[in-house]
């Protein structure tokens, strides 16, 4: 599964602006060798341990709205049973972008990871468990909370791999632009020869 | 008076031929018996006698009226499916309403062509050739031995019913078999009739009808005299055999009256024209030419030369397998291999590759272990050239490195092993086995590290697994490098080898046990082989330098001798 193209192309734009440090200029800003692997430990274990603990964390939610979905209003019925199915969905895509995007170092799908992460996970998460009218179980503020600090983890390692990234590929690139000024100079030089010659 | 001589054994004969069954030619003569030759009969080698006396008795037997003696014998020379018409075939083909198939219509033009040309030359001895619709009852129920009261067996029972298939079939049954493909419920006679041999044959019949004088043409008076056989590979089968010199068969038939039972007696002979001696000289050349041309054939298709390497080289050729992998942590394996040839007075021709990777492969559990099978095959040559005479040194063998890697559902793939196999000194099949260890880094990080993301330490020199390339020294110390041990890589090697050496080792009868030996034998022969070219050398110019003087000078030297 690939994502299509014109939002590859987005997310490699907003990944440029915001992770890319335009103050920097040349290859000396390289810190990383050029074949060194980027990809995150930290977030990689986390992704790991999320993948286990999602299903646990999607069965109890479930048997919790089952057991208080009598004594809850009507309005919060209906918005509690859509914000479970768009975490449920949200959370498959982001975790194969997140796999994806670290181990096989692509940026957009990275880049796709951090914005699911930070921009609708989180909030999402954040709703079920501070809101008071949902009438919070034990177990549920407890499994909310484990998510919620999955989230933040990940929204931080993320952010530092991705930084460190876009870094390299900027490298990368630059020395792929001095390698053909070097080419180009010493196409130069041969040319001076033979006229020199003539 | 002498005892008549009958031939009873009915036994059938096989035999080989490998001339074309179209030059067989058989003899049948057919004679009654009457009282008076039964009493008076002797061997068919001395006819003579019986012609004095038949003439003897000719007047009685006309002048009391008795039937000629043109119905009494009859001979015939018959050629392999010869069409001979009985009186009731005759009969019945004159008559336009019982031609119904082609063969009828055929055979009635035949008829009508003998009769307008006067009649068939055979009265009672007549054919039923391959094309003929005719079936022998007797064939079906006949016994075993030549005992009377012997009752057919099971088999012999289910054996009658094999029906012969014929080799041009034609005719109504063709079309009416053709109709319908599958039988889904066969009927015992379906069975029966459908159920043929595979060796095709074709039969001929050699009939008689013996009826009464004048009432030839019908059905119950026909005999059987013989049946021939003969299938594509020339086998010819004849029942009953040919008489040669044996005494002759005898059939007996049952009249009306019993004044009106009467005896026959009929010879077989084989009177195949023999070839000419030019005929058979020529079939041997052609045969001795077709021989030679097939093994010209086969001769340029082999072709004459055998590859020849220059004196003093040895080429390994070897046909590797790289056969499985077993012991290692993950799934999804695949080997990296290569070899490498010493640097020294080894070479290889620049067009081969002397590397490869082998396809990933999921591993299975064996008994403790997880096996990765590969069976991948691998080829490559090699040449050792000894130049240097004076270097005592034992040559190296080049080494196989191997490196076995895992690749997961993420493309990332984790070294799981390093190994090496020195390539075996002495020439056919074995069987090698590479144990491999990785290198591994103290601490946490870095496990976690290669079972999360994939990445681990990778060997820069693959070399390094036994001595590096770019060593130099006298002690190599691996001090502070650390691995860990992994599993086992199978190889299977097919190695040949190829020398000039070894055609002179043995032609001198020498006894060397393995390559080591004749390598060290390389400067031995090639100094005699220097030798002997510089005293052929020497012989040469000598040779060239007497006749070269003048003539005056050799004379004196004879003549004082």
């Amino acid at each position: 599964m690939e994502l299509p193209d014109p939002v590859r192309q987005r997310l490699s734009n907003l990944s440029l602006t915001m992770f890319g440090d335009s103050s920097r200029t040349g290859p000396e800003s390289s810190e990383a060798a050029d074949n060194e692997m980027v990809s995150s430990l930290p977030l990689q274990m986390s992704l790991y341990f999320n993948s286990y603990f999602f299903p646990l964390w999607w069965v109890s939610c479930i048997v919790m709205l089952h057991l208080k979905y009598s004594v809850l209003p009507d309005y919060y019925k209906f918005i509690v049973i859509t914000v479970v199915i768009l975490i449920t969905l949200i959370e498959a895509i982001r975790l194969y972008l997140g796999c994806m995007g670290n181990l096989q170092e692509k940026v957009p799908e990275l880049a796709g990871f951090w914005l699911l992460s930070l921009l609708l996970q989180l909030p999402l998460l954040l709703f079920l468990l501070l809101n008071e009218g949902l009438k919070n179980l034990p177990l549920e503020k407890a499994i909310h909370s484990i998510f919620t600090v999955f989230l933040t983890f990940q929204v931080i390692s993320a952010f530092l791999t991705l930084k460190k990234m876009v870094n390299q590929l900027a490298a990368r690139f630059h020395l792929q632009d001095f390698d053909q000024l070097s080419a180009s100079s010493a196409t130069g030089r041969r040319a001076r020869q033979s006229s020199e010659e003539l | 008076m002498a005892e008549a001589v009958w031939s009873t054994d009915t036994g059938e004969a096989v035999y080989r031929s490998r001339d074309p069954v179209r030059n067989l030619r058989l003899r049948v003569h057919l004679q009654r018996i009457t009282s008076s030759n039964f009493l008076h009969y002797q061997p068919a080698a001395q006819m003579g006698k019986d012609l004095i006396d038949l003439a003897t008795f000719k007047p009685p037997q006309a002048a009391s009226g008795h039937r000629p003696d043109e119905e009494e014998e009859e001979e015939v020379i018959i050629g392999w499916q010869e069409k001979l018409f009985s009186q009731f075939e005759v009969d019945l083909y004159q008559n336009e309403s019982a031609c119904q198939s082609p063969l009828d219509h055929q055979y009635r033009q035949e008829v009508l062509k003998l009769e307008n040309s006067g009649g068939r030359k055979n009265r009672r001895i007549f054919t039923y050739t391959d094309s003929d619709r005719y079936t022998d009852l007797e064939e079906y129920c006949q016994k075993i031995t030549t005992s009377a009261g012997e009752a057919p067996s099971f088999l012999v029972e289910r054996m009658a019913n094999v029906r012969r298939r014929r080799q041009d079939r034609r005719g109504v049954e063709g079309s009416k078999l053709k109709s319908r493909i599958i039988t889904w419920e066969p009927s015992e006679d379906f069975i029966r009739n459908s159920h043929a041999i595979n060796t095709p044959l074709q039969t001929m019949y050699i009939m008689a009808d013996l009826g009464p004088y004048g009432k030839l043409g019908y059905k119950i008076h026909e005999h059987v005299l013989c049946v021939l056989k003969v299938d594509s590979n020339g086998v010819i089968t004849v029942k009953p055999d040919f008489t040669g010199i044996k005494g002759p068969y005898r059939i007996e038939t049952e009249g009306e009256k019993q004044e009106h039972t009467s005896a026959w007696k009929y010879t077989i002979d084989n009177v195949s024209s023999l070839a000419q001696p030019e005929e058979e000289e020529r079939e041997q050349r052609v045969f001795k030419d077709l021989y030679g041309r097939h093994k010209e054939y086969l001769s340029s298709l082999v072709g004459t030369d055998f590859e020849m390497i220059a004196p003093g080289a040895l080429r390994l050729f070897v046909n590797g397998e790289v056969v499985s992998a077993r012991g290692y942590e993950h799934d999804n394996l695949y080997v990296h291999f290569f070899v490498e040839l010493p640097a020294t007075n080894w070479s290889s021709p620049s067009f081969q590759q002397l590397s490869g990777v082998t396809q990933t492969c999921v591993t299975r559990s064996l008994g403790m272990d997880k096996v990765a099978y590969f069976s991948f095959p691998f080829t490559f040559e090699a040449f050792f050239l000894h130049e240097d005479e004076s270097d005592e040194s034992l040559p190296e063998w080049p080494v196989l490195y191997c490196k076995v890697l895992s690749l997961d559902f993420w493309q990332r793939y984790r070294v799981e092993g390093y190994g090496a196999v020195v390539l075996p000194v002495t020439p056919g099949s074995h069987t090698l086995t590479a144990s491999t260890w990785r290198p591994m880094e103290l601490g946490l990080v870095a496990e976690l590290r290669r079972f999360f993301i994939g990445g681990s330490l990778e060997l820069e020199d693959p070399s390094y697994v036994r001595i590096p390339g770019t060593f130099k020294g006298e002690r190599l110390s691996r001090f502070g490098f650390r691995t860990e041990t992994t599993g086992t890589v199978t190889f299977r090697l097919h190695c040949l080898q190829q020398s000039r050496a070894f055609m002179e080792s043995n032609s001198l009868r020498k006894q060397m046990r393995s390559v080591l030996d004749r390598l060290e034998g390389f400067s031995q022969q090639s100094s005699t082989h220097n030798v002997l070219e510089a005293f052929r050398r020497a012989r040469r110019r000598m040779q060239e330098a007497r006749e070269s003087l003048p003539q005056d000078l050799v004379s004196p030297t004879g003549t004082l001798a």
